[in-house]
């Protein structure tokens, strides 16, 4: 099981000028008005990195709130 | 084995300004400053439309001369890095020994290598200086990117800028220079076609016969003009830049402590960030110019040089470690001694 508090605080990092301060596992993460193309290959980085797990950029467009992401990765790990 | 040493880089950026105003009026639609905010870049400079990179790196060498470092007659070899030549053939180092009235007894090529080109030309440098072939050799990076980029590609416009560089590197040591250490480098041409110029090379020769791909209303790509699949390069960047950063310290024998700073290629301040934080330096050990420039492929790392050094940032006693990586794909890293 992956830290969801943990997940969050990586999450919102990806953000500037911390405007995901108050993001929850219920956000919608591409709402929030720095959200860009770079924003979903750095957290795509991010994933890789701490989880070791691959996520296409058309994977991330099918997801809409934080959980969602989570969900895909927990997914991931125990396909793996 | 004599020892090389960075004596002075200097650097020309040419005429015509690009900054974020002018993209957001050719593409309304995009918030560049948005962008800005991130990649870290708000001007960049082009080439005149009759301006080559043999031009840029004549007016850059020729500034660099004037400054009374040395004299032309002293140089004894030139060598070029680019990727937007004057021609297939000659080299265009070749050409510029006769523009700059440079002795015609010294050795003159050009590489072809982009944003690893700087830690490159200084690994052979330092090769031709620490084998007794050369005492004192110019390295000069020169692009003119903005002739590969397609009108239609905002994200590349919003990052790359032309500019030329020039380094002298010298056997005999002066105030101020740096001596250059140990190298570490690294390639993966498996990830060739991810930063590309396609056509226009004797595989692909037909330029002209690229068709615009979009995705939904944004640019993707042409295979005339030049394509980079930013996710790739962006994981490229980050994932193997922290080994070899490593390893050029350790190949320099020192702890990653004694590095005063460092300098990286300046690709983007979102991507320099991450990469500088999975390489675990600290943030005002980590040297960033781009502002005012963006990201010049070859020359941004001299860029940086240049103005750390007239900052004071770089003192006597420092260790800096200089990284390059992209296009190839293809790495380098080296450690300077001030």
């Amino acid at each position: 099981m992956i830290d969801t508090q943990k997940f969050l605080q990586e999450f919102k990092e990806q953000y500037v000028d911390g405007e995901a301060t108050g993001m929850t596992m219920d956000s919608e993460f591409k709402k929030f008005p720095s959200w860009d193309s770079l924003t979903a290959i750095s957290l795509l980085a991010e994933i890789k990195y701490r989880y070791n797990v691959d996520i296409e950029e058309d994977e991330l467009n099918g997801c809409s709130r934080v959980a969602d992401v989570y969900h895909l990765i927990e997914k991931k790990i125990a396909h793996a | 084995m004599h020892s090389a040493y960075i004596i002075d880089t200097t650097y020309f950026l040419p005429g015509i300004l690009v900054d974020n105003e002018k993209i957001n009026a050719e593409h309304p639609e995009w918030s560049v400053d948005k962008i800005s905010a991130k990649t870290g870049i708000e001007k960049r400079y082009y080439a005149a439309e009759n301006q080559t990179s043999g031009d840029l790196a004549y007016i850059a060498a020729e500034q660099f001369f004037e400054k009374g470092i040395i004299e032309k007659k002293e140089i004894d070899f030139l060598i070029l890095c680019t990727q937007s030549p004057d021609y297939f053939l000659p080299t265009t180092a070749c050409i510029l020994q006769d523009r700059l009235g440079l002795s015609k007894r010294i050795g003159a090529f050009d590489f072809n290598l982009g944003c690893s080109g700087f830690v490159y030309g200084l690994g052979i440098a330092k090769g031709l200086i620490s084998s007794g072939q050369a005492k004192n050799v110019l390295l000069i990076t020169a692009e003119t990117y903005s002739r590969f980029i397609h009108p239609d590609d905002k994200k590349n416009k919003t990052i790359f800028g032309d500019a030329a560089s020039v380094t002298l590197i010298s056997s005999q040591s002066v105030t101020g220079a740096g001596k250059i250490l140990n190298f570490s480098y690294g390639t993966d041409g498996s990830g060739a076609k991810h930063l590309m110029v396609k056509n226009g090379g004797l595989r692909h020769i037909e330029k002209g016969s690229g068709e615009d791909v979009y995705v939904g209303d944004e640019f993707y790509s042409n295979d005339d003009y030049l394509f980079m699949d930013g996710k790739e390069i962006f994981d490229f960047t980050v994932f193997n830049v922290p080994g070899l950063v490593n390893d050029c310290i350790s190949k320099n024998d020192i702890s990653p402590e004694d590095v005063d700073l460092y300098i990286f290629h300046q690709a983007n301040q979102f991507m320099l960030e991450r990469a500088r934080r999975m390489s675990k330096i600290p943030v005002e050990k980590f040297y960033i110019y781009i502002k005012d420039s963006g990201n010049t492929v070859s020359s941004t790392i001299p860029i940086a040089l240049h103005h750390a050094m007239e900052n004071n940032v770089i003192r006597k006693g420092n260790k800096v470690l200089l990284c390059g990586f992209g296009v190839g794909l293809s790495m380098g890293a080296t450690l300077i001694a001030y």
